[in-house]
């Protein structure tokens, strides 16, 4: 579906250069602090800012050589972009409608009474939760094969959350052939609902995974100085030393259950692993 | 281009106080006032609300989303101009309809034909509107936009009376007769004079739409 190789953007102070491969029927997720190359990544797919160098394609194009027909293939959701706030939900389905084939009315108003989204009330009087709901709920309307959202979980209380992703969960649910391509800084977001996972920083990728072998072996490591100076160091990604202590990820959490009987190893959240990743010391 | 039509007209349906009070306001001024100002006034306000959708689709970081919708910056452009001529085509109707209505309330004597051609006259004026606005708004925003046509404005009146200053020299130095230059464009038929105007300010107008395009085709969002 997506395809990017050395894909460069460069801008004062930062520049972009990844490497990433979305097959069909995989959901992928993009994560990383803020500013670490998430949303230039997004707009190169969707074909809204051109690349210095490198190549991409979406959907076996080139997103700058997209035709109307290509679009409608891609369903979007921008955190900070949208319909314009004076329109309301009755004036985006007359839009959607003349724009997108197999624009899907009866399923938009399904979900939209669904979500309690007011069909009569411009779009500047939702709340922030009703706004994002809105946008996935667009970006679902047209039978779209590749979903590309940047954020879509921004800024929403845990509730709404859930629902924007119950959402996603359905839409892949409907047709496995889907893809979508996610960001988020809410890493807790992607591990129910993503199948691999990016982890991008100063606008590299630094780490590549299935979600099931982040959460299954990747693990977190809390060892006293003696025992970090004792133990074997070949399994580990990355590491924080504390006071007293050093806190540290591995990706091979069995070799330490194995060999260390006595060592505190836990299981690792993505959250951990950003934590320690982009907070700690690489290896 | 038939979605982003039915945008902008939502997008304008959603100012209905403001279409109202415009629509009220012309009323009364085309009662009021001569009736020729409702010929100026009526579209020069339509197309200014049209133009005001760059804004709009601008605002809230808009383009970056309607971007992502089956259209190209190409088409974009192009719908400014048809949206804008449409509006202009059809408020001028409305204009010239109401101020034949105006003209025989007042009782007031007119030859049809005549101020036909005369309201005629200020439709290439609000088309070389929408061929100077339009790539401005595109590539500076609604506001620089503005600044940079005031801007425009400033040279061209320079331009003017340096011109003027320069004729006024050639007429008492090298001969040049003014008088009966401008003697001769008065004695030209109104009808033909329309039909030079038109044709210089579609040729603008083409000039302004390809400037469009090669504007969106270069932007980033």
């Amino acid at each position: 579906m997506i395809k990017m190789k050395d894909l460069q953007k460069k801008y004062s102070g930062f520049d972009l250069n990844i490497t990433m491969e979305i097959p069909e029927g995989t959901v992928t997720g993009l994560i990383g602090k803020n500013g670490a190359g998430k949303s230039t990544t997004i707009k190169s797919v969707l074909g809204l800012i051109r690349p210095d160098g490198g190549e991409i394609t979406v959907l076996d194009k080139v997103p700058q050589e997209f035709t109307a027909q290509d679009r409608e293939a891609i369903g979007a959701a921008l955190s900070d972009s949208g319909f314009s706030m004076m329109l309301t939900i009755k004036d985006v389905i007359e839009i959607l409608k003349s724009f997108y084939k197999e624009f899907q009315e009866e399923e938009f108003r399904r979900l939209c009474k669904e979500q309690d989204l007011p069909m009569d009330k411009q779009i500047k009087d939702f709340s922030s939760g009703m706004k994002a709901k809105l946008r996935v709920i667009t970006a679902m309307s047209h039978n779209a094969k590749l979903l590309v959202l940047d954020e879509p979980t921004a800024g929403l209380d845990v509730l709404a959350r859930n629902d924007v992703l119950d959402l996603l969960r359905n839409y892949m649910e409907e047709d496995s052939s889907r893809s979508i391509l996610i960001s988020s800084h809410i890493s807790s977001d992607l591990e129910g609902l993503c199948d691999d996972i990016y982890m991008i920083n100063k606008g590299r990728i630094i780490l590549h995974e299935d979600t099931d072998t982040i959460l299954g072996k990747y693990g977190i490591l809390k060892v006293s100085e003696e025992e970090y100076a004792s133990m074997d160091k070949q399994y580990l990604i990355a590491e924080k030393k504390d006071k007293f202590s050093h806190t540290c990820l591995t990706n091979e959490k069995q070799f330490y259950l194995d060999n260390y009987p006595n060592m505190v190893v836990e299981n690792s959240s993505i959250d951990d692993m950003i934590v320690l990743m982009l907070g700690g010391k690489e290896k | 281009m038939r979605g982003l039509l039915i945008k902008d007209i939502r997008l304008l349906g959603q100012q209905k106080k403001l279409l109202i009070m415009y629509g009220a306001m012309a009323v009364i001024l085309g009662y009021s006032m001569d009736s020729t100002f409702l010929v100026s006034y009526f579209p020069m306000i339509g197309l200014f609300l049209v133009l005001s959708t760059i804004a709009n689709d601008n605002f809230d970081n808009g383009m970056a989303f309607l971007m992502t919708l089956p259209i190209s910056g190409k088409l974009y452009a192009a719908e400014k101009y048809v949206i804008s001529i449409l509006v202009t085509i059809g408020t001028w109707i409305c204009a010239v309809a109401l101020q034949f209505v105006m003209l025989n309330i007042k009782h007031e004597e007119f030859a049809v034909a005549n101020q036909l051609v005369q309201d005629l006259m200020f439709v290439p004026l609000f088309f070389l509107i929408i061929g100077l606005m339009i790539p401005m708004d595109l590539k500076f925003g609604t506001e620089k936009g503005r600044l940079v046509l005031f801007a425009i404005f400033g040279i061209f009146m320079v331009l003017v009376l340096g011109g003027k200053a320069v004729v006024e020299f050639l007429s008492k130095n090298a001969g040049l007769d003014v008088q009966g230059l401008l003697d001769s464009i008065k004695a030209m038929p109104g009808g033909m004079v329309c039909a030079v105007l038109f044709g210089v300010v579609i040729l603008l107008l083409i000039v302004s739409i390809v400037l469009s395009i090669r504007i969106m085709q270069k932007k980033e969002y």
